[in-house]
């Protein structure tokens, strides 16, 4: 039997693409982790990933593979990275280079497959986005569609116009 | 059926591009992930960013951990007064020490202990604000009042209001306010507000509207022609500088490099 760095794991995707990758770096996700564990013979059965299709499911196990070797984060570490620094290392930083769909996509397979380093990453990318903004350049950043009624939006407005200033 | 290929759209990140709407709108919808995306902006981001649409903004405004993060409130401090307004919390992050030659003015002046800090809005907040740290002045003025001359009110619902001036709370301020006529007067008021619960922007404010005409002591004005009567009309300052503009014609101009707020003592 092949030690365990050397084990790898047959993962499908949302559109029955069969992708083969370490075992070390699929257990990146915890989802995956634990139904190798519940499952026991890892490799032998694919593992499905209903929610992910294939082109998110590659970028994501890219992301894993270039952080197979990370340390499991600590309970303290969580509280800490939680201290709201935007600041992201340079290699995600060009890793999250992608379209806003794709953005968007890791964020849902981040979360779905529980990779919590992946989902920091795009939450704060996406803060990086409306960091600065007004919130007209943030509607049009995200294409989102002013709902308010124009007197709701003046007394939010007239609540918040003190922090307009910077 | 096989689908043409979809064209790999070269946009950077940042550009919403059609295909996006609808895994963003999932993320959006998700409240731990939009929460947690939010949890990264600062204050300031977080009060635009309830402008933006509904969603945001009642999810702003549910949460408890952003709020907290808005109106730099301290824990288990709940003045009562303030128990109808939405829960408050002050983010220690979120005050700075005061410089050195700050603190030791404000402690020979009045007495203020060690590591006694100012809400950051009175350095951030500069329309309003004028932070002055130099030795033998005033730590702050407040040109705020400039709204009241031309008309505009404030609004009562800001969330400014619950916003303590200092950590820890002070429980008094001085005020004084010299508002000027350019070439024919000046007006001066002298004002203490105290709050036994700590002192907010909302209680200042109120005192600098003129809430009430007991903290005040107006203390006369100055035209051409020298020292005038002190009674004048107008239960507020607003109301006094509106009756002296229409007497001595022309528009009264908060100065502000002599008006100021000072701090008691904690």
């Amino acid at each position: 039997m092949a030690s365990e760095a050397e084990q790898t794991v047959k993962l499908v995707s949302s559109d029955n693409v069969e992708i083969v990758t370490e075992r070390k770096v699929a257990e990146r996700s915890m989802l995956i982790k634990n139904m190798i564990e519940d499952l026991g013979a890892p490799g032998e059965e694919p593992i499905p990933i209903m929610n992910v299709s294939e082109a998110v499911l590659r970028k994501v196990l890219e992301w894993c593979t270039h952080h197979k070797n990370d340390p499991a984060p600590s309970q303290d570490d969580d509280a800490d990275s939680r201290k709201k620094t935007t600041d992201i290392e340079d290699w995600d930083q060009k890793f999250m280079q992608v379209d806003q769909e794709m953005l968007f996509e890791i964020i849902l397979a981040a979360n779905y497959m529980d990779i919590k380093a992946l989902l920091d990453v795009g939450c704060k990318t996406v803060a990086n986005m409306i960091k600065g903004k007004s919130p007209e350049e943030i509607r049009k950043t995200f294409n989102i569609q002013n709902d308010f009624t124009p007197e709701e939006e003046d007394q939010i407005r007239r609540e918040n116009e003190w922090a307009e200033d910077r | 059926m096989l689908l043409p290929p979809r064209k790999k759209k070269a946009t950077q990140t940042g550009i919403a591009t059609p295909g996006s709407k609808v895994s963003r709108d999932a993320v959006f919808q998700i409240t731990e992930l939009l929460e947690q995306i939010l949890e990264y902006l600062s204050w300031k981001d977080l009060h635009l960013c309830q402008r933006v649409c509904r969603r945001f903004h009642d999810l702003i405004s549910d949460s408890h951990l952003l709020r907290q993060k808005m109106t730099l409130f301290r824990p288990n401090s709940l003045p009562s007064h303030l128990h109808d307004e939405p829960p408050n919390r002050l983010d220690p992050a979120m005050l700075r020490p005061l410089a050195t030659g700050t603190r030791k003015m404000f402690a020979r002046d009045f007495g203020l202990v060690q590591g006694q800090r100012v809400c950051p809005l009175l350095e951030q907040w500069p329309r309003y604000f004028n932070w002055k740290s130099s030795l033998g002045r005033p730590p702050s003025s407040i040109p705020f009042t400039f709204k009241i001359a031309s008309g505009q009110n404030w609004t009562m619902l800001g969330s400014w209001r619950r916003v303590y001036l200092t950590d820890p709370p002070v429980k008094t301020a001085h005020v004084r306010m010299v508002w000027s006529i350019e070439g024919v007067g000046a007006l001066r008021f002298n004002g203490i507000v105290r709050d036994e619960d700590g002192l907010t922007f909302g209680r200042l404010l109120d005192l600098v509207l003129g809430e009430s005409k007991k903290c005040w002591t107006f203390m006369g004005y100055t035209h051409q022609v020298g020292n005038a009567n002190r009674n004048v009309p107008g239960d507020t300052p607003a109301e006094t500088i509106r009756w002296l503009e229409g007497r001595l014609g022309g528009k009264a101009e908060l100065r502000s490099d002599k008006s100021y707020v000072v701090f008691g003592p904690p």
